[in-house]
């Protein structure tokens, strides 16, 4: 009686086409994360998510939102205290330095996402966006 | 741009060039476009549509008869058969870009899709 050969699944060894895409995109990931922009960036981010004034700014402007989404209180008081609260917020020097940086990361990403979006031969961005309603839109 | 980031991006681009998905994409797009009944029917819908969002947009209000008379015309854009195929490829299309912009943005842990269209939003 013979055996029926049986029959093995072997991994795929050579690359796919999105795996080949997924490692490019990996390779840009590193490269960007290794920028000068990016490192500022993250660097007046961590600033600011670590700052106790901005803390404190952003704590009293949750309360008054807080406030808002329930109804408590007088609404236009609310309102009017948060912009003053985010006015002080944009004031402060390491927010300004924050925005700044955020600014000219933001640059960066633009001029990538143009040149992969030239090369690609359809826009990357913009179809790289994840769409927040399932509506499949 | 330092020049190891711009290959980087040209290589990323390449890459998706030549999936298979963008490639489906591309030649749909150019069969949706050379055919003159389904140019005709995007083209007609578009001017359709940016006339009454230009007049929705000066605070005019549009009638009933006039929404429902654009529904009906994408509509039948879009169940002509190359741009429903069109349209099939490209959500293929953004599956893969979306892929793409994942691991882009796992390598920063900030949204880099977000960034790159918060940029051309300004």
């Amino acid at each position: 009686m013979s055996t029926p050969s049986t029959k093995i699944d072997l991994p795929i060894l050579s690359m796919t086409g999105d795996a080949k895409v997924i490692q490019a995109a990996q390779s840009l990931g590193k490269l960007l994360a290794e920028t000068p922009e990016y490192q500022t960036f993250l660097q007046a981010l961590k600033d600011i998510n670590h700052d106790l004034e901005v803390q404190k700014l952003s704590a009293k402007i949750r309360e008054h939102d807080n406030a808002l989404q329930w109804g408590r209180g007088d609404a236009l008081e609310h309102q009017s205290d948060m912009k003053i609260l985010q006015a002080q917020m944009e004031s402060l020097p390491l927010v300004q330095t924050y925005h700044t940086s955020e600014q000219i990361f933001v640059r960066l990403c633009r001029e990538i996402d143009e040149i992969v979006s030239e090369t690609a031969g359809v826009e990357f961005a913009p179809n790289a966006r994840k769409s927040g309603c399932g509506c499949g839109g | 741009m330092n020049p190891e980031l711009l290959e980087s991006a040209r290589t990323l681009g390449a890459t998706l060039n030549q999936a298979k998905a963008v490639q489906t994409y591309v030649q749909a797009k150019t069969e949706a476009e050379s055919n003159l009944e389904a140019a005709s029917l995007e083209a007609n819908m578009l001017e359709v549509y940016q006339v009454l969002t230009t007049r929705q947009q000066n605070g005019e209000q549009l009638t009933q008869s006039e929404v429902q008379e654009f529904y009906a015309l994408r509509n039948q854009a879009q169940s002509h058969p190359l741009i429903q195929t069109r349209d099939a490829a490209l959500a293929q299309v953004k599956g893969v870009f979306a892929e793409a912009g994942t691991e882009i943005t796992n390598q920063l842990g900030v949204d880099f899709t977000a960034l790159a269209l918060a940029a051309l939003e300004e």
